[in-house]
């Protein structure tokens, strides 16, 4: 059910989305699972063009060319980053931070990192292309990309995992493997972004269906594993309504 | 108190071998240097130092590019000779093999032992190189996951908590340290709630997953949490199961919860399977069923209070046990005159 302003509606009244389209496929599934409440139309087309840019913004980090390495072997440009003792990245100083996420898909293979820092990468590329350079410079001065840590308070949220009523495109899922071999701790889990109709982007995994994810952790278990890989039966978001609260301030 | 778990499970009573105290006093290339030349003058002398029962893991590791060199593995003992070859196998995936036998079965007695001593007497020189860290990782997660090999958490916790202060990723110690899934382990982390460091509370408080809220300012606060915690633990431990929720999933991992089912039937369960240990007799399923009746918080006054009664008074737990729920949970909640 879709709740807006108190009044449940549906899904074709919300706005003109073409069937088979994103937008539309997720106002289908808001309105049959759970109580989906918002302050404004507005509000729930904010978070539809922001889940529908998560999904394009892994896509294209897929194509960037990124490679994939452990937090001790992590790389980074130097001209935007400068790579922590921890192995995440921190925006250089005097450095607009619209530039240094964009160099991330324009300089792909500059920079090597894990599944969950590309997570935060995806959704910085997908809240700049939303925000715009300048509102996406004044609300992000300082990023630090370091999987679900020193995140940035306004996307604390995404680094939390729960049970939902309904699982979205645009959804942070987690393919968990708990009797990975000891020898990868790499392959103890895959983070990934919802792209509909099975697929997942997962960095290092590429764009692969539920199984196909589950078949490659499981071929990374330990000898005597008795337990196969599985998608829990949770999700991370964005707060959607504080990210449009910002937009809608900067458009007034 | 950070040094004491490395030093007292670093098996050799913390003396150190020649080419240790060569290292840590002039540094690892003047180590290196001297035994190339000890090797040129005399390699059966060369052979004896690093065969030393003493030698440090942290000096053998630096020393592998000249003990590859000069041909001198073959002559290294059995301990030295398997920690080299754990050592290829964990870079294996970086490095090409050279040939020293990375093929070799990780659950063997001989890499139990010697990687017990590659972590307790390595875990001093945490920081020496990335990739000797990684060994370090990697050394303490098959202790843990594949040899089920409790005796190290005490050495890894430090190495948790000494790399939390210094800034440097610990995240694979961290998910390494709660695959040992072992309730009494949440012991060593909660001894850090009183730590006199801000960083040891703070990343304490995280992997307990105790409320950001929760006042840690002072040392009465510290001490209060302390007691709580293991108050909890005591009453819950056998309860305890661990969820696999690591810090590569989320900001803020609930490592374990408990099984409110088995509390209030007073069975202990598996903490890796969330299951009883042994099969449910039909009277606890039947028990089980009612339990089922009441509501979630209630479930947990139930729960709370069968584990405590059966820990005062068995036949009185017994009794309280044949009861209907409602009844149960009106002396759960508001005393028990009604018990004899």
């Amino acid at each position: 059910m879709i709740v807006i302003a108190g009044n449940t509606v549906q899904p074709d009244s919300v706005g003109e989305y073409a069937p088979g389209g994103v937008e539309k496929a997720i106002l289908d599934q808001l309105a049959a699972n759970g109580n989906n409440t918002y302050d404004s139309v507005d509000q729930l087309k904010f978070e539809l063009t922001l889940r529908k840019e998560i999904m394009e913004a892994s896509k294209q980090l897929y194509r960037s060319g990124m490679g994939f390495e452990i937090f001790r072997e992590t790389r980074c440009n130097p001209d935007y980053w400068k790579r922590t003792e921890e192995g995440g990245f921190l925006l250089k100083s005097g450095v607009k931070p619209s530039k240094a996420i964009m160099d991330i898909y324009e300089n792909g293979s500059k920079y090597g990192t894990e599944c969950a820092t590309a997570m935060m990468i995806v959704y910085y590329k997908a809240l700049l292309t939303v925000f715009g350079d300048t509102l996406f410079d004044k609300t992000f001065p300082k990023i630090e990309l370091m999987n679900w840590h020193h995140i940035d308070p306004l996307l604390r949220e995404v680094g939390y995992i729960v049970k939902r009523d309904v699982y979205l495109p645009g959804d942070r899922r987690y393919f968990a493997n708990p009797d990975v071999d000891p020898l990868v701790p790499q392959w103890q889990g895959e983070n990934v972004i919802d792209l509909g109709g099975d697929q997942y982007y997962g960095h290092g995994i590429g764009i692969r269906s539920a199984e196909q994810i589950i078949r490659a952790l499981n071929q990374n278990r330990s000898e005597d594993a008795d337990e196969e890989a599985h998608l829990l039966d949770s999700a991370g978001r964005p707060n959607f309504k504080r990210l449009y609260g910002i937009s809608r301030r900067a458009a007034a | 108190m950070e040094r004491s778990a490395i030093k007292m499970n670093s098996g050799n009573n913390g003396s150190t071998g020649y080419l240790d105290r060569i290292r840590r006093a002039r540094g690892a290339n003047f180590c290196k240097n001297t035994l190339l030349r000890t090797e040129r003058g005399n390699r059966q002398t060369a052979v004896r130092l690093i065969n030393d029962d003493r030698l440090l893991f942290a000096t053998l590791f630096v020393l592998q590019p000249e003990i590859r060199e000069r041909g001198l593995y073959r002559e290294l003992s059995g301990r030295n000779r398997t920690a080299l070859n754990i050592c290829q196998k964990i870079m294996s995936a970086k490095y090409p093999s050279d040939g020293t036998g990375s093929e070799i079965s990780l659950k063997s007695e001989e890499v139990h032992s010697a990687m017990l001593w590659m972590l307790n007497t390595g875990a001093a020189d945490d920081g020496l190189s990335s990739d000797f860290d990684q060994v370090l990782d990697i050394t303490a997660s098959v202790l843990v996951k594949t040899h089920h090999e409790k005796t190290v958490l005490p050495v890894m916790a430090d190495l948790i908590f000494r790399r939390n202060r210094r800034g440097v990723y610990n995240h694979d110690m961290v998910w390494a340290f709660f695959q040992a899934r072992d309730p009494q382990s949440l012991r060593l982390l909660a001894s850090r709630l009183r730590s006199p460091s801000r960083k040891d509370v703070e990343l304490a408080r995280l992997l307990l997953n105790i409320p950001e809220n929760t006042p840690l300012n002072t040392n009465r606060d510290k001490q209060k949490q302390y007691e709580d915690y293991l108050a909890w633990l005591d009453e819950n431990s056998p309860y305890v199961y661990f969820t696999g929720e690591s810090l590569q999933l989320t900001n803020a991992p609930c490592v374990c919860g408990v099984n409110q089912e088995a509390k209030y039937l007073c069975k202990d369960i598996s903490p890796r399977y969330n299951r009883p240990l042994t099969p449910l007799t039909e009277e606890e399923l039947a028990n089980l069923e009612q339990f089922h009746e009441a509501k979630g918080e209630e479930q947990a006054v139930l729960a709370t209070f069968s584990s405590s009664l059966h820990s005062q008074n068995q036949s009185s737990w017994s009794q309280w046990m044949q009861y209907p729920v409602g009844r149960q949970i009106d002396i759960a909640k508001y005393g028990r005159r009604e018990l004899v």
